[in-house]
């Protein structure tokens, strides 16, 4: 299923914080989100998920329109996300973590099942009884990836994944990833370094103060005077 | 009924300031360490028992309470912070923690008060001269002038405590992140004890001066400025000065119109439902800014 | 931190899990333990006015019981502190007592009118759930003190004006201990239900983290509504059975703050977001409480805030959560 967005618009006050951006995230494929700080990769999340109400535009899942709704809805509708900084439940253990996902006609047994699946899968199946606040930041990014491994969405917006995450972990990460794209999950990556979205993404969309800057392939945006300036000539 | 009215509008002005300097030192210990005072009105309290003792039993004038309840009250917050501060700042929950903290330091105090003076309410006698004024037909007693008047000083002091000086543009950035003051390099704790301290001064010198408008108090007055205080900030936006003083000027408002249009038990209502009705309109506050906790 | 290093090994973390397959973390037995200790505790309540002089101390013991695991159900899990909850008792008491008093209603309908009463109110009072923090704490306790106000406007034959409602009639003491027994122990019983299944789970989800709860599907503004609903509708009925217990009720003692800060110390001091805490905080506190006041009557208010203030400082997630904070292997057996 794909996630279309249509001349989305947002502002906070006077600060126009997303204007007129329009992009698709296609299933079996990964989508990336450049920009600098402050360029509206935030807002668009928040958007998508039901916490900001878009002043304009539309946000749609496979052709139904999901603007303005509530995000438990949003999520039941298919679409995951991750947070910058982990969100975990902190005073649940980190099996509970999953068991908490509303489960959709399973039995507890296959539930559980799953629940430590995931957990194996992320390498945490050791640590499936520790509070979740015991967790280091870099576990806790993959206590969600587990999350979002049982409430399997169709589409995933992964914000600032790899972000302070050590590198034998990154490869959990990307192993899942290219796990999810093989099985047409559309993947919607959100970083604001320019190099792993290079490697990854098939398409790039690079925002700058709100506006959507550039898009195309990594090769057509590296190289379009446009992202060269925003990224380089701002800062000197 | 226009002379009625004038008074009420007197009247509103004065509690007015006066609840604003109430929310004032309130908020800026909420904004700064984003913990609630649930003892605020027993250190307003303690500062009313205070004037108490300085006129009633030494029989100096009120003037003096002053700065002796600014001094006392600023001594015991520094001990107070120094028993408890660190631990509540770190708690996992530190509104949660700091709420049932100073509920039980609310407790104490009062049951010292109780312990000290008896359950009876105690007023300040003191003698000014002369003991009002008289403005265009309107009697006005002079304790209510030195009161506002020491307020109206007061408010302006805080404001440029606030935006002009360093510690005071620290403590606004607080209110907004606290996080980012820490990169910088604030010592947030150290913030965190001036704010307390100056709060709970200011909290004395409100006490001395409610005591001379509303001159009889007793040991379980503490929650009701609690209260008061908490509705004022809420009503004007946690963590705004400006905010608080706006809410105290409203709810004095609201209070003393409604006492004189419709009667005493209505004026206590309506303070309460003002508070209801802004916040159901603007959840944030009159000039608050939205989503407090991230 | 030091947790992670006492993990177990894959291979028996993985055994330990199946075993205990629907209960999450905890382990089969303690959830039996638990019940049996409720049955007893029922069991002996049942014999205490063969054995005691008077039930008052015990009849205040589970009201307490009754209301701080109620808060607990709203507070303890979605980290909401209803300084107003004493509306709920109070309008509970106003709703029995009025009934009973200018109707002439049966006791069976005066509860169940404040039941009534007690849910309809946190209906009205839903939209402050919108509200965080100190404002939602703030707002919650103005509109306690609204409808205190309303009551003493109201007229007197509807609800007693400024000086209360006085209960003519008689009612069995020993039957409505019975009743707040079966209040006190079926408030908990919910609690410990609402615990062991997946939405026990979500509600403390939604208390660690309310956005990455509903961005997980788990429908927050729900699950949150229920809580506070059933939450009121406990502590009204506590209300009622106090009011006709003590067959004189009057605003300020209805609507006494201090139910709302007592029932909130309470299950903080046991454990907010744990079902034994409430519990456990109640009867230490009510025990206490008592003692104090018959040996040190002056300084009794003087010793509860010093307990309440030491408990905060040095046992912040009160007895039951600072134990299974220190003591992981407890974590199987006290929820």
């Amino acid at each position: 299923m794909s996630l279309q967005i249509s001349n989305l618009s947002k502002s906070y006050g006077r600060i126009r914080a997303l204007s007129d951006v329009s992009l698709a995230v296609h299933p079996g494929a990964a989508l990336g989100i450049m920009g600098v700080n402050g360029a509206g990769k935030s807002t668009l999340l928040n958007c998508i998920c039901g916490f900001a109400t878009p002043d304009a535009g539309a946000i749609e899942l496979g052709g139904r329109g999901l603007g303005g709704q509530r995000p438990d809805l949003v999520s039941r509708a298919g679409i995951g996300r991750t947070f910058q900084v982990p969100r975990s439940f902190r005073s649940l253990t980190v099996l509970e973590n999953l068991l908490v996902v509303p489960s959709r006609g399973e039995s507890p047994g296959v539930r559980l099942d799953r629940a430590h699946h995931a957990l194996e899968k992320v390498r945490l199946a050791t640590l499936a009884d520790n509070y979740a606040g015991e967790l280091s930041g870099g576990q806790q990014k993959l206590l969600e990836l587990a999350r979002i491994l049982i409430l399997e969405p169709k589409v995933v917006l992964f914000d600032e994944p790899l972000a302070g995450m050590h590198s034998d972990l990154c490869r959990v990460f990307l192993d899942e990833v290219d796990e999810m794209l093989s099985r047409s999950v559309a993947v919607m990556l959100v970083c604001h370094d320019p190099g792993i979205l290079y490697r990854l993404a098939r398409d790039i969309v690079v925002l700058h103060e709100g506006r959507v800057l550039s898009s195309g392939s990594p090769a057509a945006v590296r190289n379009d005077p446009a992202v060269i300036e925003a990224y380089l000539g701002v800062q000197h | 009924m226009t002379s009625l009215m004038t008074g009420a509008i007197v009247n509103a002005v004065a509690l007015g300031i006066l609840y604003g300097l109430l929310g004032l030192s309130l908020t800026i210990v909420y904004g700064a360490m984003r913990i609630a005072n649930l003892a605020h009105g027993e250190m307003v309290l303690a500062g009313s028992y205070v004037a108490y003792v300085v006129t009633t039993k030494l029989g100096y004038s009120p003037v003096v309470a002053i700065p002796t309840a600014f001094v006392l009250l600023f001594v015991l917050a520094l001990a107070l912070f120094a028993v408890a501060g660190r631990r509540l700042l770190a708690a996992r929950d530190p509104e949660m923690a700091s709420f049932l903290f100073f509920y039980g330091v609310s407790l104490m105090v009062a049951s010292g008060l109780l312990f000290l003076f008896d359950a009876d309410a105690r007023s300040v006698i003191f003698q000014f001269q002369p003991l009002s004024y008289r403005v265009l037909g309107l009697v006005i007693p002079k304790a209510r002038v030195v009161a506002v008047g020491v307020a109206l000083l007061l408010v302006p002091a805080l404001f440029l405590f606030l935006y002009r000086t360093t510690p005071g543009k620290a403590l606004r950035a607080a209110v907004m992140n606290r996080d980012a003051l820490r990169i910088v390099g604030v010592d947030v704790e150290r913030l965190s004890l001036v704010a307390f301290s100056v709060s709970a001064g200011i909290a004395g010198v409100t006490g001395v001066l409610l005591a001379l408008v509303f001159p009889a108090f007793t040991p379980f007055s503490g929650l009701d400025y609690t209260i008061t205080g908490f509705v004022v900030i809420v009503l004007g936006g946690l963590g705004s000065p400006l905010g608080a003083v706006l809410g105290g000027m409203l709810f004095a408002f609201s209070e003393q119109l409604t006492t004189l249009w419709i009667g005493q038990s209505a004026g206590v209502l309506a303070g309460f439902l003002i508070l209801v009705l802004v916040v159901a309109i603007r959840p944030a506050g009159l000039i608050g800014q939205a989503e407090w906790k991230s | 931190m030091s947790m992670v290093m006492q993990s177990v090994p894959p291979a028996e973390a993985a055994r330990s899990v199946r075993q205990r397959a629907p209960l999450f973390r905890l382990h089969r037995a303690s959830i039996w333990i638990w019940c049996l200790t409720l049955a007893g505790i029922s069991l002996v309540a049942v014999a205490i006015p063969a054995v005691s002089a008077g039930v008052s101390f015990w009849f205040y013991l589970f009201q307490w019981i009754a209301l701080a695991s109620a808060l607990n159900l709203m507070a303890g899990t979605t980290g909401y502190v209803p300084f107003g909850f004493a509306a709920f008792f109070g309008i509970g008491a106003y709703a029995a007592a009025g009934l009973t008093q200018f109707h002439h209603a049966p006791t069976w309908a005066a509860l169940f009118g404040a039941m009534a009463a007690g849910a309809l109110l946190a209906v009205l009072f839903a939209p402050t759930l919108r509200l965080r923090g100190v404002f939602f704490s703030v707002v919650s306790l103005s509109l306690a003190i609204v409808l205190r106000s309303l009551i003493v406007l109201l007229p007197e034959d509807v609800a007693g004006g400024s000086s209360g409602i006085t209960i003519t009639g008689r009612h069995d003491p020993i039957l409505l201990y019975y009743l707040m027994v079966a209040v006190s122990m079926g408030s908990v019983a919910i609690a410990t239900a609402i615990s062991v299944t997946p939405h026990g789970l979500r509600l403390k989800a939604i208390g660690d983290d309310l956005h990455a709860a509903q961005i997980i599907g788990v429908n927050a503004k729900g699950l949150r509504l229920a809580m506070w609903v059933l939450s009121g509708t406990i502590a009204a009925m506590c209300g009622a059975l106090e009011g006709l217990y003590s067959s004189a009720i009057d605003p300020a003692a209805a609507f006494n703050i201090l139910i709302s800060t007592k029932a909130i110390i309470y299950a903080a001091l046991g454990g907010l977001g744990t079902v034994m805490g409430p519990v456990i905080g109640a009867v230490i506190m009510t025990v206490t409480d008592e003692l104090i006041w018959a040996r040190f009557p002056i300084a009794n208010l003087f010793i509860l805030g010093l307990i309440v203030s030491a408990t905060v400082l040095f046992f912040p997630r009160g007895i039951v959560g600072s134990l299974l904070q220190r003591h992981p292997r407890f974590r199987r057996w006290f929820f």
